[in-house]
């Protein structure tokens, strides 16, 4: 052990969606960097500013930042809010006076700096970061993205100061998930960024197989530095569930009660959803049976009539039932009450949009809580590698509304019929993927990029590069 | 974000000084109008909005013939083109005297010059230079001539493009209690009853969805 390992290894996390954020991808970076500081990392987040997250997404959950390791240290860079600022009384002196002048140069910036409207945010974090960085030296930089800005400010960092950075693909800013094509046409400054940003990193983790290898054909040269780490459940998060069965010791006559729970948006089948419901409600088993929507409505604070609209739901109230076709839309729930929703639930919706690239975070919780899942997707979507082998799965493997109403009805007998030696084998399936092992392999790379020992329970250090799982883990 | 109480009786100005208003725009007035609320369109011309002439609680205010008077344009039309188009007017006359004649040919080729060159003047320079301080002209037209904006009292103030947000501002200084948004938030009247008979929105067919960002 040299003298510098002596002291924890520091590392700089640029995490834009952290919390008290309750964006989608924010549940990994939370994750991450309490991993971290439980494996003795110095960790310091840069993340946004709370004034974007309270006024302009609107997306917060409180009880989330609670959850955070308290010897994490956070900081929070100013971003500019020219792209999202709507109150005109807001607008500074410039903008009020020569509001096309102001426009003609935000977008100039895009064009030539850098092409996201987060970039001002990349540009302060580098600063941020060189101050902390003169107090007290960074060892490694992990970037997480969207917003990819992060990847920017990671890149300026290390060519300022040196300092190696990994890169961790929590969404893929080059490729169009729902269209399985380039989100960018070929001049676009966004594919030098990338290049640029691949060829000096020291690493690059991608959620899922389809999305390494799609990044690994078009940069071979670079292949050799993508890693797979797909998202996972936190089990500090669900520690309510158990291996118990509602109808295990009284006779199961109730209503089901089948649950969704993530954010709502107009990227899924929501009309097949809907159809297939009404279809299944009419089997004998399906009598009565509520379907509960817990989530977000859309991304952001408006938008949301579109997606009531194509629930059918109606109406403006928070929440709500649908009337006589037993959905219910039951509000968004604070990360931290999940694991009762899913413990009350009997079947678990799983509804995503997209096609093979998409895997969706909450399916690894669905898996934790070990009720039948009835997939509700278009077939193929990278979610059914993590599926295969859940031995309460029940998929069409189609869209069409009767197939998926069949499934259901399949997974309602299953929840009537259910033992609690089931559900524990449903739930042992999920253990591979708890947040601790599969963020395993990215202490290991981040500690085998600065040649840090990793820190074993018993014996001496082991050498980090030799226990540097790469590719698919 | 200011809240707000709604109500039927609410005056909510729009202002728009593009030459065609975005689609999306026109949706969001038919559905204020749709709701009675008493709308002020403050607008380049009032071709745009034609379709809802008939409505009672519309009001447009068109700008284009107060904007064609300010000094500024005014000035530039005189310099660029008045008067070297009567400087050539008057060396063409010249040139049907005996004396001038030899002259003809090259005054002829001047004055097809001298258009050429007041319309790349006008069009490539004096123009887009004209665009960075339009906000700022029609802002002050519109509180100059237009009294009607200055003594009503707005309860929502939609500046709908980018040239709209410099009167937006003195508006809202003008109406403290008002919102003041580049927003076509909807909600806010989303309860009210619909009235019947409003006419629909005649929408652009080369409107680009989804601009977001003034």
């Amino acid at each position: 052990m040299t003298h510098r390992h002596r002291r924890p290894p520091r590392i700089l996390y640029l995490a834009f969606f952290f919390p008290p954020s309750r964006a989608s991808g924010v549940y990994r970076a939370r994750a991450t960097a309490n991993m971290l500081a439980t494996h003795g990392w110095d960790v310091t987040v840069l993340a946004s500013p709370l004034r974007f997250l309270h006024e302009v997404i609107g997306s917060v959950d409180e009880g989330l930042a609670e959850t955070v390791d308290p010897r994490i240290h956070v900081e929070r860079p100013e971003l500019n809010l020219f792209a999202w600022e709507k109150d005109i009384r807001r607008f500074s002196r410039f903008r009020r006076a020569m509001p096309t002048l102001a426009r003609s140069l935000y977008f100039l910036g895009q064009r030539r700096l850098f092409p996201e409207h987060y970039s001002s945010w990349g540009f302060n974090a580098v600063r941020r970061a060189l101050k902390l960085h003169m107090r007290k030296r960074f060892d490694v930089v992990l970037a997480t993205g969207n917003p990819f800005a992060s990847f920017m400010a990671a890149y300026l960092f290390h060519k300022l100061t040196g300092v190696p950075y990994v890169i961790d693909n929590r969404d893929s800013w080059t490729l169009d998930l729902f269209a399985d094509a380039p989100a960018h046409p070929p001049k676009h400054p966004v594919w030098k960024w990338e290049n640029r940003i691949l060829r000096d990193a020291s690493g690059a983790s991608f959620v899922n197989e389809a999305l390494r290898s799609w990044h690994a054909e078009r940069y071979p040269r670079y292949a050799d530095k993508m890693m797979v780490i797909p998202n996972g459940w936190d089990p500090d998060l669900l520690s309510v569930l158990t291996d118990e069965v509602p109808g295990a010791d009284v006779a199961f006559n109730r209503p089901l009660r089948f649950t969704y729970l993530g954010i709502i948006s107009n990227a899924q089948p929501l009309e097949e959803l809907v159809s297939s419901w009404e279809t299944a409600r009419r089997h004998p088993t399906l009598a009565d049976a509520e379907l509960h929507l817990y989530g977000h409505l859309g991304f952001f604070h408006h938008g949301k009539g579109v997606i009531r609209d194509r629930l059918g739901l109606g109406g403006t109230q928070a929440t709500e039932g649908a009337g006589d076709n037993g959905i219910h839309y039951r509000g968004a729930v604070s990360k931290t009450d999940v694991g009762r929703v899913y413990e009350d639930s009997d079947v678990l919706v799983f509804m995503a949009g997209g096609a093979k690239y998409v895997t969706s975070g909450k399916i690894f919780e669905y898996m934790a809580a070990g009720h039948p899942i009835v997939s509700v997707h278009a077939p193929g979507i990278a979610a059914t590698e993590v599926l295969d082998g859940y031995p309460l799965w029940f998929n069409a493997n189609s869209l069409d509304p009767q197939e998926i109403a069949e499934t259901m009805i399949a997974a309602g007998k299953a929840a009537r019929d259910m033992t609690p030696q089931l559900r524990a084998a449903a739930r042992l399936h999920s253990q591979k993927y708890s947040r601790e092992k599969v963020l395993a392999p990215l202490d290991a790379k981040l500690r085998a990029v600065i040649g840090w020992p990793i820190p074993v329970a018993n014996g001496s250090p082991t050498d980090s590069t030799s226990a540097m799982p790469m590719g698919k883990p | 974000v200011t809240q707000q109480k709604t109500h039927a009786t609410d005056r909510v100005a729009v202002i728009s000084f593009a030459e065609e208003p975005s689609n999306r725009l026109k949706k969001h007035v038919h559905f204020l109008i749709s709701r009675g609320i008493h709308v002020t369109v403050v607008s380049t011309t009032s071709a745009s909005w034609e379709e809802f002439q008939t409505v009672p609680h519309l009001q447009v205010t068109p700008m284009r013939r107060h904007e064609y008077r300010h000094p500024l344009n005014r000035t530039e039309y005189l310099l660029v083109d008045v008067v070297p188009g009567k400087i050539m007017s008057f060396a063409e006359r010249a040139t049907e005297t005996r004396l001038g004649r030899p002259l003809r040919n090259p005054v002829r080729s001047g004055r097809r010059m001298q258009r050429k060159l007041s319309r790349v003047v006008h069009y490539r320079i004096y123009n887009k230079l004209y665009q960075l301080v339009r906000p700022r002209v029609m802002s002050k037209i519109a509180r100059n001539k237009l009294d009607g904006l200055r003594h009503t009292r707005f309860h929502r103030i939609i500046a709908g493009d980018t040239t709209a947000f410099t009167l937006g501002w003195h508006l809202a200084k003008l109406n403290p209690e008002a919102i003041a948004t580049t927003s076509l938030d909807e909600e806010p009247y989303a309860d009210l009853p619909v009235l019947p008979n409003i006419p629909h929105p005649v929408l652009r067919t080369d409107d680009q969805p989804g601009r977001s960002v003034s």
